[in-house]
């Protein structure tokens, strides 16, 4: 009886600790991919169109997203929210988001392989 | 009504327009980034010691994976770093970053861009 809770206190404090180590800025939310399906239709205007290009303060192609670590893109999202990341569009687009919507869209474009098919909400 | 001196001199400006144009993409050194000395520098920088085998296994989930990124972008992001917080506006504050392009030359980070985006990863541009 002892040895079966003391393990499962060991496996709590584990996963506690994991999760904390993955997601140190909202240790609480998790991101769902599926959720963010009706999320990201300001994303795919820019980063949906294959060699989009923005034009300032320097051209170049919108990076892709696809396959990208969540962990990244969360912290990309947070970043140009908070300001410390500068691009005009990214600001004003990730002020509109909140703490879960930012991780359900980290985790959305997490999940896409080359075999993933498009959006079907869009 | 028709003026053939007219008529010529319009030809010679747009010929030399075009040619001015042609010089500018000829001088452009984007064209002329190469990769190989783009992997030379991401070797010599030990890039793979925090974004991974191939640049596609970043150490922890913070870093990106690069492989196969748009080089455009990554010449930009590589700028972006050399800015750091000397330029509040455009420069991306990132101390290990910075640090590790303070060396690098336009040519170099457009060598760098070149190489990994010649790299296979799991980046992709989907909807």
């Amino acid at each position: 009886m002892n040895s079966f809770v003391g393990k499962h206190v060991v496996t709590a404090a584990l996963a506690a600790l994991a999760g904390f180590a993955l997601n140190a800025q909202a240790a609480d939310i998790v991101g769902n991919a599926k959720a963010a399906q009706g999320k990201v239709a300001m994303c795919i205007g820019c980063h949906g169109i294959a060699d989009y290009r923005t034009a300032y303060p320097e051209v170049y192609k919108v990076p892709m997203l696809g396959g990208q670590n969540a962990q990244y893109l969360a912290n990309a999202l947070h970043g140009y929210k908070k300001g410390d990341r500068h691009f005009d569009t990214m600001h004003a687009i990730a002020s509109s988001l909140t703490d879960q919507d930012i991780a359900d869209i980290a985790a959305y474009y997490a999940a896409q392989t080359a075999s993933s098919p498009n959006n079907p909400e869009k | 009504m028709y003026k053939p001196d007219q008529a010529l001199r319009t030809i010679a400006m747009v010929a030399g327009a075009a040619m001015a144009i042609g010089a500018l993409a000829v001088s452009n050194p984007a064209a002329a980034a190469s990769a190989s000395n783009g992997k030379a520098l991401v070797e010599s920088h030990n890039c793979a010691a925090c974004h991974g085998p191939n640049l596609n296994k970043p150490v922890t989930p913070e870093y990106p994976k690069l492989a196969g990124q748009h080089s455009s972008y990554v010449y930009w992001a590589l700028k972006q770093y050399q800015m750091g917080t000397s330029n509040p506006k455009l420069g991306r504050n990132n101390a290990i970053m910075q640090a590790q392009v303070q060396s690098l030359s336009q040519s170099d980070m457009k060598d760098i861009a070149a190489y990994i985006e010649s790299l296979d990863g799991d980046l992709v541009q989907k909807k």
